[in-house]
């Protein structure tokens, strides 16, 4: 009985990561609204954080998070597991980041950083720095760098920005990220680079 | 870069890249090498690079953002609005089923509301019978009996019945039982082992405990490891964890390590399976970890994996 176990389990285990996201895939094309909810729980942590990173405030992240979800939800139909599903989910969370960043700048909206700065502190300077982890001294210092690097990225394109963001916040391979921006691996480099060449410009004072 | 831009400026941007796709871990061996020896032979070529890290340690991780507060708020809006989106087709569709259903029957209306008033009775009465039936599946004894606790007290009474037809009365009561041994002894163990499945997560942790130094034979193993992986308790699945730490080398335990490391949901457990697994690296988990390397939110998980993955000579990437 133990070996019937046992073989289960290894079976089980083996094949866990694929099998399991693959299954609720299915389960949650069929309309099983308990297996979508599991496949939400998995990833969007990672979801809500690109979208903080990039839009750089809690109101327009959460937006961001229940768009992104609601288009994964009405679409999963389409998906055909030609890429990994966080792939694809990441591809409509950059999309609907670039569309918020896009309004946002033809409304000629305040920057989110303009925006917390009236409010005091900046809402990535909040969420981070309310580890345990940081001493006080380094939570001021850290603001400043945080703030002055949010506003820094207010200069970068929608499209710069979530390039800079990916790579560098979220450490995704510029493979990935031009899967995920719909662009070649090349035109995210060289993305990257201009985005990294603004902000070594507009962060000249924090490095000295 | 502009037209007017000189070619020391071209060459110093061009370089400039180079050393961030470095940084980055975008390069193949043979590139990372040859910017090492250029490192290692060039001054100016040293101090661009030097500027370029310290660029990038400067604004790397300032923009951590803790979701957390935030996560709860996200996933009630968002199932509100999917069952916004799903729920009104469902229930119109059954609504209007039902109306369907109540036009046709509304002729008929003298006959079917007392039938079904009837039917209803039938069914409260059947359900009343067979959850009695069950309740008394143990034949009442003839006399009357006291059941006593170990200790001499009264045992818990769960349920009294009386039976004035027959005159009896049938007491249900939860005996208590204590049982002292060592814990190596066979039926202490299998009563451990039952105690793992228990609901109360603090008696599973006492019994992990007590098993815990067992974790090498087979049985107590396995049990180990499903809970490990399977258990809602967080505390449960670490001590679990703790529990196969000097078992890593067998290859069940490496797998349930893998999958705590591909899908556990606290970042504390998924930093001891790496650790775990980092004693002893082998090719086969170079799959498992380039996933963590790709996905994974903890930086020292997933700075561990590629560390890993650079020992086993295998690329951080998948293709």
């Amino acid at each position: 009985m133990v070996h019937a176990e046992t073989q289960a389990l290894t079976g089980a285990m083996g094949a866990w990561a694929d099998v399991a996201e693959r299954s609720l895939i299915k389960a949650a094309q069929r309309g099983d609204q308990q297996a979508f909810t599991v496949l939400v729980h998995r990833h969007d942590r990672r979801v809500l954080g690109i979208a903080l990173r990039i839009l750089q405030s809690r109101d327009d992240a959460k937006d961001a998070y229940q768009e992104t979800f609601l288009k994964a939800y009405r679409k999963l139909g389409t998906f055909r597991f030609q890429c990994r599903f966080h792939t694809w989910l990441y591809r409509i969370t950059t999309n609907t980041c670039l569309d918020q960043l896009r309004k946002r700048k033809s409304r000629r909206e305040y920057g989110v950083f303009e925006r917390v700065e009236a409010a005091g502190r900046s809402p990535l300077q909040l969420a981070a720095d309310s580890r345990p982890s940081s001493c006080p001294d380094k939570m001021l210092g850290s603001g400043e760098i945080t703030r002055k690097i949010a506003a820094a990225m207010e200069r970068l394109s929608p499209r710069e920005r979530v390039v800079f963001v990916l790579r560098h916040y979220e450490g995704m391979r510029l493979r990935k990220i031009g899967q995920a921006c719909g662009m070649s691996e090349d035109a995210a480099k060289q993305c990257l680079f201009r985005a990294t060449r603004k902000m070594r410009k507009e962060l000249q004072d924090v490095r000295g | 870069m502009c037209a007017a831009d000189g070619p020391f400026e071209v060459e110093s941007a061009l370089l400039r890249q180079r050393i961030q796709l470095y940084l980055c871990g975008e390069l193949g061996l043979a590139e990372r090498q040859e910017v090492e020896r250029f490192r290692e032979t060039d001054a100016v070529f040293r101090a661009m690079f030097d500027e370029e890290q310290e660029f990038l340690r400067s604004i790397g991780g300032k923009l951590d953002a803790d979701v957390s507060p935030l996560q709860g708020a996200c996933r009630r809006g968002l199932q509100a609005a999917i069952e916004a989106e799903g729920a009104p087709s469902f229930a119109s569709r059954l609504r209007g089923g039902w109306k369907r259903v109540a036009a046709a029957l509304r002729p008929w209306e003298w006959a079917w509301q007392p039938a079904l008033a009837a039917a209803l009775l039938v069914a409260g009465f059947a359900a009343g019978r067979g959850w009695e039936a069950r309740r008394s599946a143990v034949p009442p004894s003839d006399g009357l009996r006291v059941l006593l606790g170990e200790a001499g007290g009264p045992a818990d009474i769960e349920a009294v019945r009386l039976d004035p037809a027959r005159r009896r009365i049938q007491i249900v009561v939860e005996e208590r039982r204590t049982i002292t041994g060592d814990p190596s002894d066979p039926l202490i163990r299998s009563v451990l082992l039952d105690g793992l499945h228990g609901t109360h997560a603090g008696a599973r942790l006492a019994s992990l405990d007590a098993l815990a130094a067992q974790a090498s034979d087979q049985e107590v193993r396995w049990t180990l490891l499903r809970l490990m992986l399977e258990d809602e308790n967080p505390g449960v699945r670490l001590k679990a964890l703790e529990s196969v730490r000097d078992q890593a080398h067998r290859p069940e335990v490496r797998k349930a390590l893998v999958s705590t490391l591909l899908g556990d949901p606290v970042e504390g457990m998924r930093i001891h399976a790496i650790q775990l697994l980092g004693r002893n690296p082998t090719r086969e988990l170079a799959g498992a970890l380039q996933e963590v390397a790709e996905r994974e939110t903890n930086a020292f998980v997933r700075g561990e994996s590629e560390r890993i993955l650079d020992q086993l000579g295998a690329s951080s990437e998948r293709f």
